[in-house]
């Protein structure tokens, strides 16, 4: 089963996801901030990782910066949610084939889909 | 041309005058010569005479006439005459003579004399005049006869007239010389006289001194006196003029140490260069900004003490481009000594007064807009944080709509589903609520709604609602209030939000089986509501931060549970619109105490009747 890891500091958001793609047949944890997502993450290393960007005490930004510092054993992807359209994250972002943006807000169904496309892909 | 004539006069009769003070001389040296020539023949010829009076008779008188001690008296003196010796009757025994003159004769017959004596005789025949010594001879104790001898009296002597001449012509050169040098000396002092006639004729102008008769130093001092009386009064002019520049240069002074302590207390720094990129003036709140000493700015170019190059490179910038544009210029700076400082340096051309074409120099005005840059970000970061905000409970909406397009969605998820809905736009409204209120009390637009509000019911309304909404909390809720709270007027419902915020918090950052509880006192002079729970409390660290807009702790605690950080800001801001107080006592991980101050002192509550 593919595990996905949601970590986001709002907690109805992560209960939908969680409940969505529980249903559309993922292994789903979650993560209030960047900190508790890397706990998770040491303790088992996640398919795909949803975060948010705004979050207290480690942010989206943060945390990708210490998975792909640290974590050199994560070979997944990692969604990032931005309300932001600015330049610089997209630029950030473009340098790293890992991760990929996703505007809030999101659609439960969207994401599915690029999961889906994601995992079969890879399987490829 | 009468000066001159009367200098050349003056010039004859200095001439004439040496003449005759040279002949004067002259007559008075040859006088004085022959007078001592005649008392020098006068003792010779006594000597002489009583000589040849104590020779032996025989030795003179011989039997011819011809003596060798007479001869030898020829030729001793020019004035020589002669000399003999005669018997009592006065007939020639011996006789010597100079051939210049013969001897008169005499008869001794009745002048018997015993005494050399001396006479005087005139030779008629020539016109001459003899001093004639004479002295008796004895001839065996008895006068035998006389010796005569005779000297022609000593003539005015002109052999010397060459040596007079010699004497003569320096003291008759020197008389011209002198009278040229006098004349050239004088000329000055003649030019110097008329030139202070002018001068005190100045007023008159064109008329030209005329000279009087007057000898010129006379002129000169008269002038001078004139001029010195002149001068006085004139110095006496200008002393006033000079008390009078004086005071209007005090004045000149005051209005500019005025306007220089205008620009010293202006609060931006103000450089002034001239036309060459000189500093002329710096106020004091230049240096500290540009890390150096006033002296080192004044009259030197920036480039020799500007340490910043961007600065450095703006103002040489700005110089070199004077001619082609006359506009304000700008530049933000960092002062290296303090980075955090945000300095805005606005360039303007000085105009010459007379000219607004021509340029003389550019003024600098050095601006510390820290706080507006500060104040922008602020502004910045709180857009920021009002529209993460307010996404943040459309993102849910969104997603929970979203679900509930899902038709196998069981009928208790779909029940949770639209609560969510309902609770985020609760929120959202809530929010923007918040928002609209603090913005308006920032802004000073809001107007309190004063009611006359009986306390102890307004409490127990607002408690209640609170207790109502956290029933399944697992929480316990205690109210105590004094029977007697007084009647006070204050805008209700902006304190019941103040309250609200405040409870609601109490109830949301507790822990299970907690409590909270509303206390009142009231005393002298205040009134002291008290919203104290058994929450996880408050570090001494967000305590700092907890009344800010937007802050909320970093703690796990806290973030877990939904808020927006605008409730506190709010319930702060309302409590001070009463001007009341909001204080926090709190020790983290066993509860807070907010106590809401208002002061009967203050015009809302004084002037209420109870």
């Amino acid at each position: 089963m593919k595990k996905i890891l949601i970590v986001d500091d709002e907690p109805h958001i992560s209960l939908i996801m969680k409940q969505h793609l529980t249903k559309a047949g993922y292994q789903v944890k979650t993560a209030l901030n960047g900190i508790q997502a890397l706990q998770q993450i040491e303790k088992e290393l996640p398919d795909v990782i949803v975060t948010d960007i705004q979050m207290p005490k480690m942010n989206g930004i943060q945390l990708c910066d210490e998975i792909l510092l640290e974590q050199a054993d994560y070979k997944g992807l990692i969604i990032i949610m931005t309300s932001r359209t600015d330049q610089d994250i997209r630029h950030w972002v473009s340098h790293f084939p890992k991760i990929k943006l996703m505007e809030k807000p999101l659609s439960l169904r969207r994401l599915t889909g690029e999961l889906e496309e994601y995992f079969q892909t890879r399987v490829e | 041309m009468k000066i001159n004539l009367r200098n050349e006069k003056f010039g004859l009769f200095m001439i004439l005058a040496a003449l005759f003070v040279i002949a004067l001389i002259a007559l008075l040296y040859l006088q004085h010569r022959q007078q001592h020539r005649l008392s020098s023949i006068q003792q010779e010829g006594h000597r002489v005479v009583r000589l040849l009076a104590n020779m032996p008779y025989q030795l003179l008188v011989t039997d011819k006439k011809q003596n060798r001690i007479l001869d030898l008296l020829n030729n001793t003196q020019s004035e020589f005459a002669y000399a003999a010796v005669v018997d009592l009757n006065g007939q020639p025994l011996a006789v010597s003579s100079s051939g210049k003159a013969n001897i008169p004769n005499i008869d001794f017959t009745d002048q018997k004399s015993l005494w050399i004596s001396e006479k005087t005789l005139e030779l008629p025949a020539k016109d001459k005049t003899i001093l004639e010594f004479r002295a008796p001879l004895l001839n065996q104790g008895e006068l035998a006869g006389y010796v005569r001898l005779g000297y022609f009296e000593p003539q005015l002597d002109l052999t010397d007239i060459s040596f007079i001449a010699q004497l003569a012509l320096p003291v008759f050169l020197l008389v011209p010389f002198t009278y040229l040098l006098i004349r050239r000396e004088l000329q000055p002092l003649k030019q110097a006289s008329m030139e202070l006639q002018s001068i005190m004729h100045k007023q008159q102008a064109g008329n030209l001194p005329s000279l009087n008769e007057k000898e010129s130093f006379q002129d000169f001092m008269t002038n001078f006196k004139h001029f010195v009386h002149e001068i006085d009064r004139r110095f006496q002019i200008l002393a006033e003029k000079g008390n009078k520049t004086q005071a209007a240069n005090m004045a000149l002074r005051y209005q500019q140490q005025r306007i220089e302590s205008t620009l010293q207390t202006m609060p931006d720094a103000i450089l002034v260069l001239d036309e060459s990129g000189i500093a002329t003036f710096a106020n004091s709140k230049l240096p500290p900004l540009v890390d150096t000493e006033l002296d080192k700015i004044l009259g030197h170019k920036p480039q020799q003490w500007c340490q910043l190059k961007e600065l450095c490179n703006f103002l040489a910038a700005y110089q070199a481009g004077f001619s082609r544009f006359n506009r304000s210029n700008e530049l933000e700076i960092h002062p290296s000594n303090h980075l955090n400082q945000t300095i805005q340096v606005q360039s303007y051309p000085l105009f010459t007064p007379r000219d607004s074409e021509t340029i003389c120099g550019s003024l600098i005005i050095f601006r510390d807009i820290t706080a507006k840059v500060l104040a922008d970000q602020a502004r910045d970061q709180f857009i920021s944080h009002v529209a993460h905000e307010l996404k943040s409970p459309l993102n849910v909406i969104h997603m929970y709509a979203e679900s509930l397009l899902d038709p196998d969605l069981a009928e208790q998820q779909r029940i949770t589903t639209v609560n969510v809905i309902n609770d985020e736009v609760d929120r959202l409204s809530h929010l923007i609520a918040n928002l609209l209120n603090i913005s308006k009390i920032e802004a000073g637009s809001i107007a309190l709604d004063l009611q006359r509000v009986k306390l102890n019911e307004f409490l127990e309304d607002t408690f209640a609602s609170v207790a109502r909404n956290g029933q399944y909390q697992n929480l316990q809720f205690n109210i105590d209030l004094p029977r007697n709270l007084p009647n006070i007027q204050l805008d209700k419902n902006l304190l019941r939000i103040a309250l609200n915020n405040i409870l609601t918090n109490a109830v949301k950052y507790n822990k299970p089986n907690g409590s909270v509880t509303l206390t009142a006192e009231e005393d002298e002079d205040s009134i002291r509501i008290k919203i104290s729970d058994t929450g996880i409390g408050v570090s001494p660290k967000d305590q700092q931060h907890i009344f800010e807009k937007f802050y909320r702790s970093d703690d796990d605690q806290v973030t877990e549970r939904s808020g927006h950080g605008l409730g506190l800001t709010l319930a702060k801001d309302i409590v001070e619109l009463h001007q009341g107080k909001l204080i926090l006592h709190s020790t983290l991980g066993s509860g807070s105490e907010f106590i809401i101050l208002l002061k009967k002192t203050s015009s809302f509550l004084k002037s209420m009747p109870v």
